[in-house]
């Protein structure tokens, strides 16, 4: 039965062939190897052999002419005579139409490249050879490799018998074969799952890895959940910056991205609730005046220390710690006190406060607060506080609410004391107040608890005669 | 197994005649077909690298089946063969059949090695065919230990290491040869002297022309012959075959053959001088063969025309059973990397890790 | 239990499987009439005669291959490089030939050899015999390659070796053949593929074999006057790889310097620092760091070759690093092995 003859892809880089001679005229008897055309291509002048009998029926191509491999240029049958009209239809079909015809048979890459283990006739076949059949080859000729993964990974890996599947293989004799990836390594017990670059970038930012959920392979904490992370309470800014100075960017000191750690991470990790009450701040205002007449030098905070120390002794349940999946309720009364140094801030710690009288509490205050300034106090002078207080009344701050000291599970925001217009008993007069704030650990301390407190620290505040009972 | 002399002898010249029995009407048939069958099944091999079946490096054994086919009548079934890549023709000569062979070109997992190795490496231990090599040279070392390996375990067999002219160049030839003289090794070296080494040919390659004479330079018995003949290729391994399995030592031969086509699919062998091709295609064993089957046997040009159908029905079989047969199972891709434990590795007391 | 030399075990191994299987036999330059030019296999052409320990021209390439031609038809050879660098000459046969004939055989021939010799560096034999060739065998599919640094692990692991179907590459040391150690008098085998957790510790481990092993035990003996626990694990066999062990000593101490004799780059040590850090990723608080030669082939002075070998010293100061209490990472920035 007659058949096209293509173009053979003489050369890999070959994209035509020219006819330079057609060797088998029309009507020659054809044997295996017999050449049959010259062909020129973008290397040479190449022999087109048949490997069957068969008689030359048709030229397709005339010499000279210029076809991409694949195109039929012959049409070869095994007998004289045979009826080529239907070829010859399809091919002039082919030939006005877009598509040439293509038999099967020969796909449209048909090279007689390859070469031997040496091949320094043509090295440029050997070089340029895999990007230009490796597709076909996969497409058409082979159906079964799609299954074949390209490269292997880890998990295409672990269907193949022998290679040993991600994490099975702990316990299970290592196959001889195998080098293969193999998978993440999980030994027993836990660890922080955290890249490298996350765990700086966490540092950096104040983010808290354990609250963080990572997005990573085996739920590892990755760069981009720390930006995530970094980036969700802050509200993006927009509008137009024309005229606007240029904004600064300031380096963090450590100390300051440790507060800004820590303060982050208490800010979105702790439920909280603030109180807010009014003290009659007279009873302060003559307790310190008289103190001053006789030399002693107190402030309206040395006293609100005391007052808070007493009234944790009153209401104990306050002096206490969230701690996990328990409340720790403080065997001592240990006050932070909050002070400013130009980095930031640090809570030096009053031991056993209530143990202590006004005289005792202003000295070691002061004294603390003045090695913190020359950045001198040992650690364990700022931690391990039950409750703080931060004063901003020499600011005139009216008042202000305050974030907690972990674990402590409350704070005490004190605004200044100031003379007000008060009305009693539906008399308008001139009086001293003082407005404080508590931030609640709502986990430890609910609303009536806190206002039991309050009101505790509130017969002190305003009769402080009574801290000397 | 060790040098016994300082100088030593002269080799002997192998005898004159082997002492196979002439070839008679139909053993030279058999030889014949089996020459056109080869031819056939390269031809398709070479039509399907066209048509894009075959892939890679693709060496065809046309013009020099005679040597590898009357070889394989002076060998015994326990005789090892081993080749170089050009190997084709030798793995059906000893026995390997056209459909593994082809569907080993093709990739497929019927292959003879399960399309693990290709054109290049064919294999089949159950014929003895130790495999095709693609280092020119590398494979020749390996004939002498086969041969060590036989003459130790007395199993009469004799290794033959088939070449080519280009590998006479290799160092491991020269020190294959120099292990085999002097353990006495029971191994052919069968030269495919084809006159072209890839590209270059012999003339231009090596101021020694005669590959055999190699084999002076360390004692060896050699020969060089034609090898178009079968029937005298046929005689001549014979005798050194023989001469190898009396226990003499080794011996180098070289087959004065020709390559009909380019050293690979890709080569268009355009460095031939004018004419040479046409002239040295008046020798092609198949038409020798042919020629005396018709005229000293009486065979008729119809029992020809059934060979070369019956040829062409097996070598288009065996393409059709390549088509046909499956791809290789990517879930056995590591299967043979490595051995698995034998029975012996696990023998004997363990003491493990400590 | 009885103390042998290494060469001893190594030859008490050879004669002890040799007497079980008669395919066995020992084959390369002077191990016969010589009887080893490190006597490593003395007396076995009186026991085992001329046929099965056979003398060979300086042939290397030759040699080699009729050994995996013998290995393909039945034999079990034992293939003797006076020194690994010598298996250079044939690095053909043993990469194209015996690697590969299982496969692209498709399993139709086995090839049951051991390629054995000593490797690495001696003293001052300059550039072309102090070679490490771990790393380039290392890198072959078909091959096993096994290191040893007692004559215990020796003894067992080249049994082991040489009733293996496939072909082992059997590292060896010219300056640990006269090291002493117990061995059994009872006849044992250790598994190929199993490493050895030669010293225990819990802030870094050394991961190393062969010769190594001795100087990371000594820079361990160092740290610890220093507080530094570090464990060594001896890998004894490369190729296959105690995954298992390796990265049960990552999850263990978190940090490991890994020391192989040879060069970094491209080396074996890259190669399990990779592994390391795909299997064990999240198990890592340093980098890990690789002690290797310097990267210049060996000079012969002997002040110039002590710069370019390992020693306890910078293995030490590696390890330093790594728990961050000074010393200086491993090749550091002076290795310019990048390049």
């Amino acid at each position: 039965m007659a058949e096209f003859f293509v173009m053979p892809q003489a050369s890999p880089t070959m994209t035509t062939g020219v006819i330079a001679k057609w060797v088998a005229p029309e009507g020659a008897d054809l044997s295996p190897q017999s050449v049959i055309a010259q062909v020129e291509t973008d290397k040479a002048t190449m022999d087109i052999e048949v490997f069957d009998k068969g008689v030359m029926l048709k030229h397709l191509a005339k010499e000279g002419e210029e076809v991409p491999p694949g195109a039929p240029i012959a049409i070869i049958g095994k007998s004289k005579g045979e009826d080529i009209a239907a070829l010859l239809a399809e091919y002039e079909k082919g030939k006005s139409g877009a598509a040439a015809p293509a038999p099967a048979a020969a796909p449209a890459a048909a090279p007689t490249v390859g070469g031997g283990p040496r091949e320094s006739e043509q090295p440029a076949a050997a070089e340029t050879k895999l990007p230009e059949i490796a597709p076909p080859q996969k497409e058409d000729a082979r159906p079964v490799t799609p299954a074949a993964p390209a490269a292997p990974s880890p998990q295409a890996a672990a269907t193949k018998p022998g290679v040993v599947p991600t994490l099975a293989w702990m316990g299970n004799p290592i196959p001889d074969a195998i080098m293969e990836p193999l998978g993440a390594y999980v030994p027993a017990g836990p660890r922080v799952v955290a890249s490298p670059l996350a765990k700086a970038m966490a540092a950096d930012k104040g983010v808290t890895l354990a609250k963080v959920k990572g997005s990573g392979p085996g739920g590892r904490i990755v760069a981009a959940d720390i930006e995530a992370a970094a980036a969700a309470p802050q509200p993006t800014g927009g509008g137009v910056t024309v005229g606007r100075r240029e904004d600064v960017s300031v380096r963090a000191t450590q100390m300051r991205k440790t507060i800004a750690r820590r303060l982050t991470e208490v800010h979105q990790s702790v439920p909280v609730f603030y109180l807010t009450v009014t003290f009659d701040a007279a009873g302060l205002v003559a307790l310190k005046e008289q103190a001053g007449k006789r030399g002693i030098k107190v402030s309206y905070n040395d006293l609100v220390l005391r007052a808070v120390a007493q009234a944790l002794v009153d209401v104990p349940e306050c002096n206490a710690a969230w701690q996990g999946d328990h409340i720790v309720r403080r065997g001592s009364v240990d006050l932070g006190v909050a002070v400013a140094l130009p980095e930031g801030l640090i809570t030096p710690v009053i031991r056993d406060a209530d143990k202590k009288g006004v005289r005792a509490i202003a000295a070691e205050v002061r004294e603390l607060a003045g090695r913190a300034k020359e950045g001198k106090l040992a650690a364990e002078e700022y931690t391990g506080g039950s409750f703080s207080i931060s004063n901003l009344g020499m600011f005139d701050i009216d008042h202000f609410t305050a974030i907690l000291n972990p674990p402590e599970a409350g704070i005490l925001a004190v605004g200044s004391v100031q003379q007000v217009p008060v009305v009693e008993d539906g008399t308008l007069s001139v009086g001293w107040r003082m407005k404080v704030t508590m931030t609640c650990d709502h986990r430890v301390i609910d609303g009536a608890l806190g206002a039991r407190f309050l009101q505790a620290l509130r017969g002190y505040v305003e009769l402080p005669a009574l801290l000397v009972l | 197994m060790t040098a016994s002399a300082p100088t030593p002898p002269p080799p002997a010249p192998l005898a004159e005649r082997s002492s196979l029995p002439p070839v008679d009407r139909e053993s030279l048939l058999a030889l014949y077909r089996k020459m056109v069958l080869i031819r056939r099944v390269e031809e398709l091999a070479a039509k399907a690298y066209t048509q894009r079946k075959i892939f890679g490096f693709c060496h065809l054994y046309i013009g020099q089946e005679s040597v590898a086919v009357g070889a394989a009548a002076a060998c015994e079934p326990q005789d090892h063969w081993i080749a170089a890549y050009r190997e084709h023709g030798q793995a059906m000569a000893k026995g390997v059949s056209a459909r593994a062979v082809m569907a080993e070109l093709f990739g497929k997992a019927t292959g003879c090695t399960k399309g693990l190795g290709g054109s290049m490496h064919l294999f089949d231990s159950s014929v003895n065919f130790m495999g095709g090599y693609g280092i020119v040279g590398g494979h020749v070392p390996l004939a002498t230990g086969v041969a060590w390996a036989m003459k130790q375990k007395k199993t009469n067999g004799v290794a033959v290491c088939f070449f080519g002219d280009g590998s006479a160049h290799q160092g491991a030839f020269f020190e294959a040869l120099c292990l085999a003289q002097l353990y006495k090794l029971p191994v052919v070296f069968l030269c495919e002297n084809n006159y072209y080494a890839m590209g270059t040919s012999i003339d231009r390659q090596s101021a020694l022309i005669d590959m055999s004479l190699r084999g002076l330079g360390v004692g060896m018995a050699r020969e060089q012959f034609e090898g178009f003949d079968v029937e005298h290729v046929r005689d001549r391994v014979g005798a050194a075959v023989e001469y190898a399995r009396s226990g003499q030592g080794p011996v180098i031969l070289e087959a004065i053959t020709y390559r009909f086509r380019g050293h690979s699919m890709s080569d268009p062998a355009k460095y031939r001088k004018p004419g040479e091709l046409e002239e040295k295609k008046k020798s092609d064993p198949i038409a020798i063969t042919e020629h005396r089957l018709v005229n000293d046997f009486g065979v008729t040009q119809a029992e020809i025309d059934a060979i070369a159908a019956a040829c062409d029905a097996e070598a288009e079989d065996s393409v059709k059973f390549a088509e046909e047969s499956p791809w290789p199972d990517p879930a056995h891709l590591y299967d043979y990397t490595y051995a698995p434990p034998s029975a012996d590795t696990g023998a004997g007391p363990t003491n493990g890790g400590r | 239990m009885p103390m042998l030399q290494m060469r001893e075990a190594i030859r008490r191994a050879m004669s002890e499987e040799m007497r079980r299987n008669p395919d066995i036999f020992l084959m390369g330059e002077e191990v016969a009439y010589y009887d080893g030019a490190y006597k490593v296999s003395q007396g076995m052409l009186e026991e085992f005669g001329p046929e099965r320990v056979v003398d060979t021209p300086i042939s290397e390439n030759g040699f080699a291959g009729l050994g995996i031609g013998a290995a393909m038809a039945g034999m079990r050879p034992i293939i003797e490089f006076m020194t690994f660098n010598f298996s250079l000459v044939a690095y053909d046969q043993v990469i194209n030939n015996a690697a590969r004939i299982y496969q692209m055989s498709a399993g139709q021939y086995k090839v049951p050899i051991v390629f054995r010799g000593p490797n690495g560096a001696a003293e001052n034999l300059a550039s072309q015999h102090s070679t490490s060739v771990e790393s380039i065998y290392a890198h072959f599919p078909g091959l096993k390659v096994v290191s040893v640094a007692t004559p215990y692990d020796a003894c067992g692991l080249l049994k082991s070796a040489i009733r293996d179907d496939n072909p082992v590459i059997f590292l060896e040391s010219e300056m640990m053949y006269g090291v002493k150690g117990e061995v059994p008098a009872e006849e044992y085998v250790i598994p190929l593929g199993k490493a050895d957790l030669k010293r225990d510790g819990t802030d870094l481990t050394f991961v190393t074999w062969g010769k190594q092993v001795h100087n990371c035990l000594a820079a361990a003996t160092t740290l610890e006057k220093e507080g530094i626990s570090a464990q060594v694990l001896d890998l004894r066999s490369i190729r296959p790889l105690d995954h298992e062990a390796l990265f049960a000593c990552v999850a263990k101490t978190h940090r490991v310097v890994i020391v192989q004799e040879g060069f970094a780059f491209a080396g074996m040590a890259a190669e399990l620092a990779a592994r390391i850090q795909e299997s064990c990723f999240d198990l890592l608080d340093a980098p890990v760091y690789r002690v290797t030669n310097r990267d210049v082939p060996m000079p012969y002075a002997p002040n110039l070759e002590k710069q370019v070998i390992i020693t306890p010293e910078r293995i030490a100061d590696a390890a330093r690093a790594t728990v961050s209490r000074g010393g200086s990472s491993g090749n550091g920035n002076t290795n310019g092995g990048s390049k």
